[in-house]
């Protein structure tokens, strides 16, 4: 088996580490630039940076981002209401990831 | 192409209006969205209502899934002469420009909800899914970004493995064409994945259209179960058994890793579930040059059929020892 150690710079986990800038954020999740500063603006993501050219966001929230932008689409919700959606996703995510950890320490 | 009957999916009649779609689709929704519902097969039952949704809630998608006529489910069919039209008024139909009318495409392997997706993905950028503008001038569209899960065992995980998926992508061709593709995409995965991380393969993707750039492809990664070890994040969970005496007396014992068996030393009064951590001998953590760490859970074994010499031996120590772990529940 070979070693990947120096694998494709370009290849990136998304993961709880890595940062993602605003346009990836836009790709990533599916908000357009409007709803996205207005989700700001309602507490729902906290970007790091001051100015939005600065503004980066964890990649973990990007794809919980992903799925509150679906159910926005598919229940037709509001700015509130997906914020809301997206607070309880980010909130079931962490509950299960501690889930899992504490999973793993049961004795088999 | 199959022909999929989205009124009979959403459970409403032909002539229903934007309203009665819009009540019967937030129903059904709020019964088999995978992100609410506890139904049996909720996903299939979901994409397909929101294939249909999409479709008869836009008013023109719907004018044009009128025009295909009504056909059973699952009955192959040819969308009509000039039935594109619906989607860029003003074009002439077809035969105008010869830029694959939907009549003359080879639509065998299409499914009509790629069909729609992607003509409406053409329309919304205010172009046309055969890559021409409404005047006849060639535009730039990027690739779609797709996903796909990727289940990996933890010794490719930890040392870094290449995968060679076979995915199945709509994609429009350089003449126009709708085609759902069968693409070998072979993508190194570094080493240090761990479950539930996504990985980014730049390019992957759909192609692009007229010289764009292809889409992206997303790997949500995920680890199949180890004969041994659990992963939390980048650290790892084994299960050590000891003996009685070994817990009580503490020993050095040999524990497999990834990467070979090392020595732990068991401290002397060491009780069932705790734990002894092995600094660095858990998932490398990539771009840091850290690992995370291997937790072994002491578990105290008791020989279950024990021969005379060692009962004889356990009565002596019961009679020897005033220890009493029950003290504080008297």
């Amino acid at each position: 088996m070979s070693d990947f150690n120096a694998s494709d710079p370009l290849l990136q986990f998304l993961d709880d580490q890595a940062r993602v800038a605003l346009e990836d954020m836009l790709a990533l999740s599916g908000f357009s630039m409007v709803e996205l500063i207005a989700l700001v603006e309602h507490g729902a993501f906290d970007p790091e940076g001051t100015t939005m050219e600065t503004w980066t966001f964890s990649a973990r929230s990007a794809f919980v981002a992903r799925r509150a932008a679906g159910l926005r689409s598919e229940f037709g919700l509001d700015t509130t209401g997906t914020s809301v959606v997206f607070g309880l996703l980010e909130r079931i995510e962490e509950l299960e990831r501690r889930l899992r950890e504490l999973e793993c320490q049961l004795l088999r | 192409m199959k022909y999929k009957d989205y009124y009979a999916t959403l459970g409403i009649e032909r002539n229903a209006s934007d309203e009665d779609i819009k009540k019967a689709y937030r129903r059904l929704a709020r019964k088999y969205h995978p992100d609410v519902s506890k139904e049996k097969d909720a996903e299939e039952k979901f994409k397909a209502m929101a294939e249909a949704y999409q479709t008869l809630s836009d008013k023109e998608k719907r004018a044009a899934y009128d025009q295909l006529g009504s056909h059973s489910p699952g009955e192959e069919f040819r969308p009509p002469p000039g039935w594109e039209t619906h989607f860029r008024p003003g074009s002439g139909g077809p035969g105008s420009g010869g830029n694959g009318s939907a009549a003359d495409m080879d639509l065998g392997g299409i499914d009509l909800g790629d069909l729609f997706d992607m003509l409406g993905r053409g329309q919304r950028g205010g172009r046309h899914a055969d890559g021409f503008a409404p005047g006849g001038e060639k535009f730039a569209m990027r690739g779609q970004d797709f996903e796909a899960g990727a289940a990996l065992s933890i010794e490719d995980a930890y040392r870094g493995t290449e995968l060679s998926l076979d995915l199945s992508m709509p994609e429009i061709a350089a003449d126009g064409t709708l085609q759902r593709n069968a693409r070998t995409v072979r993508v190194r995965v570094p080493r240090g994945a761990t479950d539930g991380q996504r990985l980014r393969v730049p390019g992957k993707g759909g192609a692009g259209i007229n010289g764009a750039l292809p889409g992206d492809l997303y790997l949500n990664i995920s680890l199949r179960p180890h004969r041994l070890f659990r992963i939390s994040g980048h650290d790892l969970y084994l299960d050590l058994p000891v003996t009685p005496w070994e817990a009580a007396l503490g020993a050095s014992v040999e524990v497999p890793t990834l990467e070979g068996r090392v020595a732990v030393s068991v401290p002397p009064g060491s009780k069932a579930g705790q734990k002894l951590r092995i600094t660095g001998k858990g998932m490398p953590r990539p771009g840091t040059g850290g690992a995370g760490n291997l937790y072994c859970l002491l578990n105290i074994a008791v020989p279950s059929n024990p021969g005379e010499r060692e009962k004889a031996l356990y009565k002596e120590l019961a009679e020897a020892s005033a220890f009493n772990p029950r003290e504080h529940l008297a």
